[in-house]
């Protein structure tokens, strides 16, 4: 066996080199988690304005809204479907604008125009029923909501205006569906840019009737034009009556 | 009163500094360990106001950087009775300070009900010739001072913010890690004692630059909202302060 012999200072300089191994930094990662802040709106109250392009005289305008109409104040539970409905002209084109509202402020708080400044990351969908399968379009430029987020199964007494079913169906043929299709006209400010659905036009066909679900998206890094990032900020029905 | 002093304490200076440099400095290798805090731009946090984007996207010129440790390894031969050549080589890391106005300002750009930042840290390598000096004080100590100018290389933190809103969580936005290398320079000061005939502690204060100009890149952005990063080109400055221990050769 070979005995090293290390000198006291060789001792000092390797005690040196270790102290110094130890100096060098740790590379650890860290999360910090920012929680919800207070004060967002309510979104009371969704209207629809709509303007016959080829008269403009012919103006519709529904209204959903959880502001009950003898105390008016918000009712959280429930949703007041008086005003909500539409009688449209057959074969006729609609300038439309979703009107988002927030009754519970003095004055009343326009939160569409809140929604129009946050345009990249929200998207308003429309889906008429009953509708021919033939007829729904899944794409990122179109309106429609896929059939997995329909409304289904709800009782009979769950209903929008006129005691119309909230629920969604599909037609069983030409001559019972609601002949009523919705393009947004509105862009964004994404790269490329996207649609908004904050205006839009609404085409009639023959006379029909059904329900109409508006339907906000909340899609914040997430808009790609589809329905299913994100979360829903509004869901709304109204009776249509095409005549 | 003052001047009085001032001349004092030169006199006194030039007293030791001839009582006590009648040979060369001995060479030495140095361990220091410190403490580094960012300066300018690069030390400082944004508010969550100004990150607040939600039509397009903002820049930001803060570099969010805490204070940071760092280990060296340096030395010097000294070819007179004062003035020597060595180098150092350096390694030091930085955490981000301010990181919740940071996430605050994703949360208010987005308009959503939580954020989660997580981030990675800065980190420096610096390679660093340059010229040393040394005044003797009294017997065992000295007055130091180095100026030098080399190669850094510095990588920024990664970044990830996590969204959540209405229980969904949407796509994380991401800075990536940019690094790069760059001329850095560093001047410092300090004292130097010598506890026993070969082994000596210093204390030093040094003011570090670099300008690395990262590009960054952003992935997973879909949305033109909140803060977005595409080139840091601020000044990465910082004042260092550090203890080490000098084996000194030649001295038994």
């Amino acid at each position: 066996m070979q005995i090293v012999r290390v000198s006291r200072n060789q001792q000092w300089l390797s005690s040196i080199i270790l102290l110094s191994l130890a100096i060098a930094g740790c590379n650890k990662g860290a999360q910090t988690v920012t929680p919800a802040l207070p004060g967002n709106e309510f979104l009371t109250t969704v209207e629809l304005q709509l303007t016959n392009v080829a008269n403009p005289s012919d103006v519709q305008l529904c209204k959903s809204t959880q502001m009950s109409p003898t105390s008016h104040t918000y009712q959280v539970d429930s949703v007041f479907t008086n005003l909500a409905f539409l009688r449209l002209k057959a074969g006729s084109i609609y300038a439309g604008r979703v009107i988002i509202l927030d009754e519970t402020q003095t004055p009343v708080d326009t939160v569409s125009t809140e929604i129009l400044a946050r345009e990249n990351y929200h998207l308003f969908f429309f889906q008429p029923t009953p509708v021919l399968s033939s007829n729904i379009d899944i794409s990122d430029t179109s309106t429609s909501i896929p059939m997995t987020d329909w409304i289904t199964g709800q009782p009979a007494t769950d209903t929008t205006a006129f005691g119309t079913s909230v629920n969604e169906v599909l037609a069983t043929s030409a001559a019972n569906a609601l002949n009523l299709s919705v393009s947004r006209t509105d862009h964004d400010n994404n790269t490329p840019p996207l649609q908004i659905g904050l205006q839009d036009n609404f085409y009639t066909g023959a006379a029909s009737a059904g329900v109409l679900r508006v339907v906000l998206r909340h899609q914040p890094n997430a808009k790609n034009g589809t329905y299913d990032p994100g979360s829903t900020d509004l869901d709304v029905q109204y009776a249509v009556t095409i005549y | 009163m003052k001047s009085s002093k001032i001349i004092l304490f030169i006199t006194v200076l030039c007293i030791s500094v001839s009582a006590f440099a009648q040979q060369r400095p001995a060479s030495f290798i140095e361990l220091d360990g410190g403490v580094s805090l960012p300066t300018g731009n690069w030390g400082k946090a944004a508010t969550a106001q100004s990150l607040m984007s939600i039509n397009g996207t903002v820049n930001d010129v803060h570099g969010y950087a805490n204070a940071g440790g760092f280990g060296s390894v340096d030395g010097a031969w000294f070819f007179s009775k004062h003035f020597g050549i060595g180098g150092m080589f350096k390694y030091g890391t930085h955490n981000l300070k301010g990181v919740d106005s940071l996430s605050q300002g994703y949360e208010e750009s987005f308009d959503v009900d939580t954020t989660r930042t997580t981030h990675t840290q800065y980190k420096i390598w610096s390679i660093m010739p340059g010229l040393y000096v040394d005044f003797p004080l009294a017997k065992r100590l000295s007055f130091t001072a180095r100026a030098l100018a080399g190669i850094t290389d510095a990588s920024t933190p990664r970044i990830t913010v996590t969204i959540e809103d209405g229980g969904v969580f949407d796509q994380p936005v991401v800075q990536e890690s940019a690094s790069k290398a760059a001329v850095a320079f560093d001047g410092g000061i300090g004292l130097r004692y010598g506890i026993i005939r070969c082994l000596a502690i210093a204390l030093r204060a040094d003011y570090f630059y670099t300008k690395p100009d990262f590009t960054i890149q952003n992935t997973q952005r879909i949305n033109n909202a909140g803060r977005e990063v595409f080139a840091y080109d601020q000044p990465l400055t910082s004042v260092n302060v550090s203890l080490g221990v000098a084996y000194q050769f030649g001295r038994r």
